[in-house]
């Protein structure tokens, strides 16, 4: 997963990089794909594996909250630099 | 919805302030109201700098003197609009490929002299690109931004 975090990448690419082999690491994306946790696509003749972009729904839900909750203190301080100098 | 709404944050506010208070507000002061989880340094954050120039930074500085840098100053056109890139990755590391950053843009319009409409785009979320698992592990579930939400919800008692 953290291979795939940095950018897609093929089952090869993807077994030179970790101490397993090319058979293993099909199996490991095998289950990842199951769960959701991973799409691929065919580009020529490999096949490349990438996180599901589902994820930046997750990210954009993070950076809602935190611009809720940023907006909400601007809004309060607003209010109290108005109490502080009328 | 859309993937590309998806990948977009708009939020608006009005606010009780002359436009030039509004905007002064939000650049002087943004280490006030940035929520106080946004911390990536190993030390309390001492003050938070918005540096009011193109090229400029947003920065925490730490206890100890130490920085991180987390924001470019991409527009600065006081006091009606700033834009900031937004060089944070899902897992609230800091990014340093600027094509995998997002951006923030704030306008600001007066409503009438003493109020000011405030609206926050922050967009291409997208370019930040894989490694939201550990989002949705780190804070989607019980401790995470559902509990903002009730405790934003809460804030606003009789508020508007």
């Amino acid at each position: 997963m953290q291979c795939l975090a940095e950018r897609p990448r093929s089952v090869g690419e993807l077994a030179d990089g970790l101490p397993i082999s090319r058979q293993a690491v099909s199996q490991h994306l095998r289950v990842l794909k199951d769960a959701g946790l991973v799409a691929d696509q065919a580009m020529g003749t490999r096949r490349v594996y990438r996180l599901n972009p589902a994820g930046v729904s997750a990210m954009r839900d993070q950076l809602d909250t935190f611009w809720r909750r940023a907006l909400d203190g601007y809004h309060q301080v607003i209010e109290d630099n108005a109490e502080e100098s009328p | 919805m859309t993937q590309t709404g998806a990948a977009v944050v708009r939020r608006e506010i009005i606010v009780n302030a002359p436009l030039d208070t509004a905007f002064t507000v939000f650049t002087d002061r943004f280490g006030d109201f940035k929520p106080p989880e946004h911390n990536m340094l190993r030390v309390p954050i001492a003050e938070t700098v918005f540096e009011p120039k193109v090229g400029g930074h947003i920065y925490d500085r730490g206890t100890d003197g130490s920085e991180c840098r987390w924001a470019r100053i991409l527009a600065y056109d006081p006091p009606h609009r700033v834009v900031f890139s937004w060089d944070i990755g899902p897992t609230w590391q800091v990014e340093s490929d600027p094509d995998h950053a997002s951006e923030v843009e704030v306008t600001f319009t007066a409503e009438t002299p003493d109020r000011t409409r405030v609206e926050l785009e922050h967009r291409h979320i997208d370019r930040h690109g894989p490694g939201w698992e550990s989002v949705r592990d780190g804070v989607g579930h019980d401790q995470g931004w559902p509990l903002y939400l009730d405790r934003y919800a809460a804030l606003f008692g009789g508020d508007s």
